[in-house]
């Protein structure tokens, strides 16, 4: 029965949502959703897979639709008319017709699906969730659960807010004094605390999908903590979500951008690098971009656009071309797909900050120098960058911005490489070869390469050799004196027998060498120019870093290639570099100068570039501005700015629906990463609204839309449910109760911290390792050691643990921890045997139970077993434990005291307690 | 009765009331298999087990003679082939063809022909079916291997495993429904997404058994506690947690009980399981098992021991095959130490099935995430680059058509010119053997019906005895 239940889900919920049957059926609550079903695969915004150009899901097609037609195809039995046709399906019911029928008599009436529309909000008095909450279930004939007890919700407020449980102390203080105020006070404590932001930076922190290394399946170790530690302090400091979204999508773009704006930008650097070798970087660069686009469909968007890479989306309105209007805002920046930079320097106190800057200063000018020392250098030259630049045998040329080519990936002992495109000029007299420093100049071993021949060829049709008479170069190899060989540059032109151009011993230099033609070469509209470099030396010896550049007349050769003034210019920020501070770094976003002309990929192929897009917005999500003065949005902060524009309801609606999960376990719309026409429909409208209207009429506060759903009495209901509500309302849609949800591994790991008394608190800084179960790394291809943190670092918070993204964490994975290579905008929660083994025998949990333990003696050690035992009970699980349970804990002391000893038995206690539902679940 | 011994019985009692809950059992209650509508009338097979040679062995090597190929070794490839293909390290306009330095013969009364590398899986070719046309669409080992193992190139799919499990079941009464076994000097590319369950109940995961030491991490009772300490930790723990079931009729506690009496039994189940000391020496020795060491044929053997224990999927992956020249890696020492390795344990793990009957209900599939090219790779040694037009895999068993072949490559081995099957039809095709219509073991992620085989495959009878 999974088909009917799973495709009748959002319509099941769209029922209980309206709740009531005789009204007019509405396009984006009964139509739609319907239509989106069974239709829009072949009559939706997908042209490609449009058939008989009828579209279903947009306004137009309504205005002039033959319904009589459309009721007969779709009810009929006539097998070549039904739709849809038998082989997709059973189609619609008896119940969808008729409402179908029913829409369409009442006028057909239209309006955008219902999470792209502006927010319908309403003036409420007192707490907003209980309002709608309240008028929900009185509309069903429900009453709320009572409030839950002192003991239970300070322990919910705790887990939830901090993600810790209260100490005795805290627990003994709420339980004395109860009241609204006290509560509220707690409230405004907790959301005001470092520990706060460290538990809601670990949701953050999945949606990003954070991690300390860098993947696929090398996955070496990389540096992007002092982000984590931002995200930490941001949501500590509620800093408004508006600012939170800009900062970290395009931090770096922001005029006079900080250092911590621009370690904002690490949200986005959290994509997988690919160190292996076969790795193309074009190709892991292109899929980093594509992964950025769908992580912030999903976390700002509640979207899954990911479907659009590759043809237009078949049920979400998000054309093929739009997606890549999208991916330009995000394919413009310097990093790459094999390579860990950029990173940027982070200093921990004022002195520090004043020696970075110096230095990034001192660099920026240096950088410029040498540009403009290579520029002049090369001045009356044409630099040239095809688009096709390849080499043989598998090296990459990757262009650079400067106009040359980083040659990257395998480094064979031969390669030819080969350049081709439109010639740069009309008339070519003579080719400019220079091999740069930077990357090269060579890759053998000493940095050296022969350019063994240069072949030009041009043409419209086919190609005709290109005749080069003289050369010349600033350098040439003669180190026959030290054994060596004598390689001038004469030795390059095709049919000299030399062996070819080198540049022994000096490697540490930028060089060029300029090719004469015999005439020069007149090209036409329509010419191509092609350019060989042969390098079969062997051994490696071939450009790492290479620029190509012609002019219209030979300058002669009365004047220096190169030059002192270059030269230089790059021994001064070679040395600036290798004094790079010794301090922190985290990767960071940067974008390029000139931004990349982003293509289509046919079909997503990235081999498959198409006509070129210009940044945008999908139309469909776009309403909320007035269209025809809506200003274009150029790069990634005008997009960014476009995300948390006031009137965005999209983007707010989705936030605010994540936090609501974060502390119901579901959210008002329980398909939180799909706010699309298939996604389900939220069951509280109004209350999606209202809050995502606090949001933001608050300033964007996180912290303001938290505090109203933690004070709302819907919050603070006790988790209670007779199992006629529990049979009529098992996934709690209606709210009449809360839920007991499972805690987080981290959450249980931070648990045992805290009831075993050695949580070391503090924050911040490079991740840490807390002792694992052996073999971890027996199933990942680097093997690793774990070496377990000494002293309390062991101790620390497990937002601090160091995550490899090949082997994670196990405790936590097998909690239902994600792995962090895509966004993971909600944790599933699965109960496995594993579970129970790592609870039960986790080297980690027993450490911490025989601190517990260890606890339990020194601490009640003046009292009997029962108060002893009630004691820890209260400690671990936060209310006092009945006779029978201190009885049957008694029984257990006993029996492992008679085993092994005193320390022993009240360290087994704790186990128990820790491996008790009640201590695993928030109540 | 000592106290020791009152407590085994107040667990073994409880062994008879929830505890009794198989996995399967467990993913059946909790409404995951409303996979029922995936289900055919008729299922051939009821396991698989997977011999994954992680890093793609060559099939020019091991099972493709090509007379052609041996002719024109050391020329180029034919312009009409190589343009606009890609290969992740050489350069298909410059690179020559390699014809084989390995000795062929055919064998078994279907004549298949193998290679002198594999002399067991040579005796046992009319037990098996191989597919000579089968296409990959990744280049690099980890999106391949993904591809092979979730349908995808990309993370975030659930294994083979895990949606075999989401629509079967598992008759494992003490162990895991899907296991992943590993040998070779390190793990495969990839890692943990290929035995992933996504977006899949985390219960269909694969787990993976460790190589050496406990095969399941925290399997072992903490130091220094003994059986009857830990027996009465696990029965303090069931005892309050129904307490509290009790208490608040909160049904989420009869999952957590069932799961605490199946970790407890695993603990003991596991170490029994990896036990090979109740194996007769004749069967140690089919398998060419010599000592205790952690080995593929070793791995082969938990294998059947799994799946005579009810287990579902069991995986094993065997790495180091990606043989491109390097002095560590190439055609020669390299690849002659592979095929040992695994060639008798293959060969073994068939015969071994059959002999107990398992066979006829048991798929094996035994192959890489790809092929090798035609073409040599030439560095200090000679190998062959990742080839994804063409590769051969043999499956047996569990309704597969014995001693045939599927599918024929043009005469220098690049593509197929017959029988092209691409993952996703392989995928369709096992999936139909145990009984599932890949078509409808969907399941509803971000609005989406997803499946195994994504928007493609189609059943490939010809394979199917």
């Amino acid at each position: 029965m999974r088909g009917v239940t799973s495709t009748l889900a959002p319509l099941l919920l769209a029922a209980l949502a309206h709740g009531e049957s005789d009204d007019v059926p509405t396009w984006s609550g009964d139509v739609r959703p319907l239509l989106a079903e069974h239709c829009f695969a072949c009559h939706g915004p997908d042209p490609d897979a449009r058939k008989a150009g009828l579209r279903l899901d947009a306004r137009a097609s309504w205005t002039n639709a033959d319904v009589e037609e459309l009721l007969y195809r779709v009810t009929t039995d006539q097998e070549f008319d039904r739709m849809p046709p038998p082989v997709h399906g059973e189609g619609l019911g008896a119940g969808d017709v008729e409402r179908l029928r029913r829409w369409i008599e009442a006028g057909a009436a239209w309006e955008p699906h219902w999470a792209y529309a502006p927010l319908a909000t309403e003036a409420v008095d007192g707490n907003v969730v209980d309002r709608f909450v309240q008028r929900r279930l009185a509309a069903e004939g429900l009453e709320p659960a009572p409030e839950a007890d002192p003991r239970a919700l300070l322990r919910r407020l705790h887990l939830d807010l901090v993600g810790m449980p209260p100490t005795d102390d805290e627990l003994a203080a709420f339980v004395a004094d109860p009241s609204n105020a006290a509560y509220e006070r707690r409230v405004d404590e907790l959301l005001s605390s470092v520990r706060f932001g460290e538990h809601w930076a670990r949701h953050w922190l999945d949606v990003a999908r954070y991690a300390d290394s860098h993947g696929f399946t090398i996955d070496g170790g990389r540096s992007v903590w002092p982000w984590r530690d931002w995200v930490v302090d941001a949501i500590a400091s509620d800093m408004p979500f508006d600012a939170f979204t800009v900062q970290q999508i395009a931090g770096d773009l922001l005029p006079d951008a900080t250092r911590a704006q621009r370690i904002a930008t690490g949200f986005h650097r959290n994509t997988q690098v690919n160190q292996e070798g076969g790795a193309k970087d074009e190709e892991n660069r292109v899929s980093a971009v594509h992964d950025r686009v769908a992580t912030t469909g999903a976390v700002w968007l509640g979207a899954t656009i990911g479907c659009a890479q590759c043809h237009a989306h078949k049920f979400d309105p998000v054309t093929h071309a739009e997606y890549y209007g999208l991916f330009a805002f995000f394919d413009s920046t310097t990093d790459g797909g094999v390579s860990a930079g950029p990173s940027l320097l982070v200093p921990r106190n004022a002195e520090e900050e004043a020696t970075a800057s110096a230095w990034e200063a001192e660099l920026r000018e240096r950088e410029r120098a040498h540009a403009a020392a290579a520029s002049h250098a090369s001045r009356g030259w044409t630099r040239w960058q095809p688009e096709r630049a390849t080499g043989s045998n598998g090296p990459e040329l990757r262009p650079e911005e400067d106009g040359s080519y980083r040659v990257i990936g395998q480094n064979p002992v031969y390669s030819t490489y080969v350049l081709e495109g439109a010639p740069p000029l009309e008339r070519i007299a003579a080719i400019r070869i220079e091999a740069l420093p930077d990357g090269g100049p060579g890759r053998s071993g000493n940095r050296n390469f022969v350019l063994q021949e240069i072949r030009v060829a041009a043409g419209a049709e086919e190609w005709t050799d290109v005749e080069l008479v003289a050369a010349r170069a600033d350098h040439e190899q003669d180190t026959r004196g030290n054994g060596g060989g004598q390689y001038p540059v004469r030795g390059a032109l095709p049919g000299d027998d030399g062996q070819g151009w080198a540049i022994s011993p000096e490697f540490d230099a930028p060089h060029a060498a300029e090719f004469i033609l015999r005439e020069p070469l007149e090209l036409e509209d329509g010419d191509r120019l092609r350019i060989e470099l042969q390098q079969e030396h062997g051994d490696r010896h071939t450009l790492g870093a290479f620029r190509v550049a012609m002019i219209e007349s030979d300058p002669g050769s009365e004047r220096s290639l190169v030059g002192d003034a270059w030269r230089d210019a790059w021994s001064a920020l070679r040395e600036h570099r290798a004094q790079r501070p010794r301090l922190p770094s985290t990767l960071v976003l940067e974008e390029r100068h000139q931004p990349r002309t982003t293509r289509r990929f046919h079909r997503g192929s990235f081999l498959d570039p198409r006509e070129p897009v210009t940044p945008g917005v999908p139309e469909a999500w776009d309403g909320f501005r007035a269209m025809p003065d809506a200003a274009p949005l150029d790069d990634r902060l005008d997009f960014a700015r476009w995300l948390v524009h006031p009137d965005n309801a999209l983007v707010q609606r989705v936030t605010v629906n994540r936090w609501w999960q974060a502390l119901f376990g579901r959210g008002l719309v329980a398909t939180e990463n799909d706010f699309g026409l298939r996604g389900a429909r939220p069951t509280h409208p109004g209350l999606l609204d209202q809050l995502a209207h606090e949001l933001v009429a608050s300033g964007f506060s996180r912290r303001h839309v938290l505090r109203t759903i933690v004070l709302s009495s819907t919050y603070r209901q006790a988790s209670v449910a007779s199992p006629a509500l529990r049979e009529r309302d098992p996934e709690n849609v209606l709210l009449a109760r809360q839920r007991r949800l499972r805690l987080s591994g981290e959450q249980l790991r931070d648990s045992m911290l805290v009831v075993a008394g050695v949580l070391d608190d503090a924050v911040g800084g490079p991740p840490v390792q807390p002792p694992q179960p052996g073999g971890v790394y027996a199933f990942t291809q680097s093997q690793r050691t774990w070496t377990p943190s000494v002293g309390t670092a062991r101790f620390r918070r497990s937002l601090y643990t160091r995550l490899w993204r090949s082997a994670p964490f196990p405790f936590f994975t097998t909690f239902d921890a994600p792995t962090p290579n895509v966004t993971c905008t909600r944790r599933t929660t699965s109960r496995s045997p594993l579970q129970a083994l790592a609870l039960a025998n986790d080297p980690m949990v027993v450490e911490l139970s025989e601190a517990f333990g260890a606890r339990i003696e020194a601490a009640w050690g003046d009292l009997d077993d029962g108060a002893r035992t009630q004691r820890a009970f209260e400690t671990a699980l936060g209310r006092h434990a009945t006779d029978t349970e201190v009885a049957r804990l008694i029984e257990h002391v006993e029996a492992v005291r008679e085993l092994r000893g005193e320390s022993a038995a009240w360290a087994s206690l704790a186990r128990v307690l820790f491996n008790l539902g009640e201590f695993t679940h928030r109540p | 009765m000592t106290r020791r011994a009152a407590l085994r019985a107040i667990l073994r009692s409880s062994a008879s009331g929830l505890g009794a809950l198989a996995l399967g059992d467990a993913l059946a209650r909790d409404g995951l298999v409303d996979a029922a509508n995936a289900r055919l009338p008729k299922a051939r097979a009821k396991r698989v087990i997977w011999l994954f040679m992680a890093g793609a062995p060559s099939q020019f090597e091991l099972f493709e003679p090509k007379e052609t190929l041996q002719r024109l070794d050391g020329e180029r490839l034919p312009p009409s082939l190589a343009r606009g293909k890609r290969f992740a390290f050489i350069d298909g306009e410059r690179a020559t063809l390699l014809g084989t330095r390995r000795r062929f013969a055919r064998h078994g009364e279907s004549g298949a022909p193998v290679s002198e590398l594999l002399p067991h899986i040579a005796g046992i070719v009319d037990r098996l079916c191989f597919v000579r046309g089968l296409q990959a669409k990744e280049i690099n080992h980890g999106p391949a291997k993904l591809f092979m193992n979730t349908g995808f190139g990309q993370f975030g799919r659930p294994s083979f495993g895990s949606w075999t499990l989401y629509g079967l079941g598992s008759e494992a009464e003490d162990l895991p429904g899907f296991v992943v076994l590993q040998s070779g000097p390190r793990g495969p590319r990839g890692g943990a997404p290929l035995w992933g369950s996504a977006f899949l109940d985390a219960r269909t995961n694969g787990t993976p058994f460790r190589a050496t030491g406990a095969p399941v991490l925290d399997l072992e009772n903490p130091p220094g506690v003994g059986d009857a300490e830990q027996a009465e930790v696990f029965d303090a723990v069931r005892d309050l947690d129904r307490i509290a079931r009790d208490r608040t009729g909160d049904p989420a506690f009869d999952a957590r009980l069932a799961n605490y009496e199946l970790a407890h039994r695993m603990q003991t189940s596991t170490p029994e399981l990896v036990d090979l000391s109740d194996e007769p020496a004749s069967v140690r020795e089919l398998y060419g098992i010599e000592d205790d060491a952690p080995s593929f044929a070793r791995n082969c053997l938990l294998a059947r021991r799994l799946v005579e224990r009810g287990t579902r999927f069991v995986q094993l992956y065997h790495t180091d095959w990606d043989h491109h020249g390097d002095p560590s890696n190439h055609l020669g020492e390299p690849l002659d130490e592979r095929c040992r390795e695994v060639d008798r344990a293959s060969a073994a793990l068939v015969l071994d099935l059959e002999q107990r009957g398992l066979l006829d209900d048991t798929i094996v599939v035994w192959g890489g995430e790809f092929g090798r090219t035609p073409l040599g790779e030439v560095r200090q040694f000679i190998g062959r680059d990742h080839h994804v037009d063409a590769c051969t895999i043999w499956l047996a068993g569990g309704g597969v058509k014995p001693g045939f072949s599927y599918g024929e490559t043009d005469e220098i081995g690049f593509a197929p010119v017959s029988g092209a099957m691409d993952v996703h039809d392989l995928h369709a095709t096992l999936l139909h053997l145990l009984g599932l219509d890949h078509e409808r073991l969907t399941f509803r992620f971000q609005g989406r019906d997803y499946r195994l085989t994504d928007v493609s495959g189609n059943v490939q009878r010809e394979v199917i005895a």
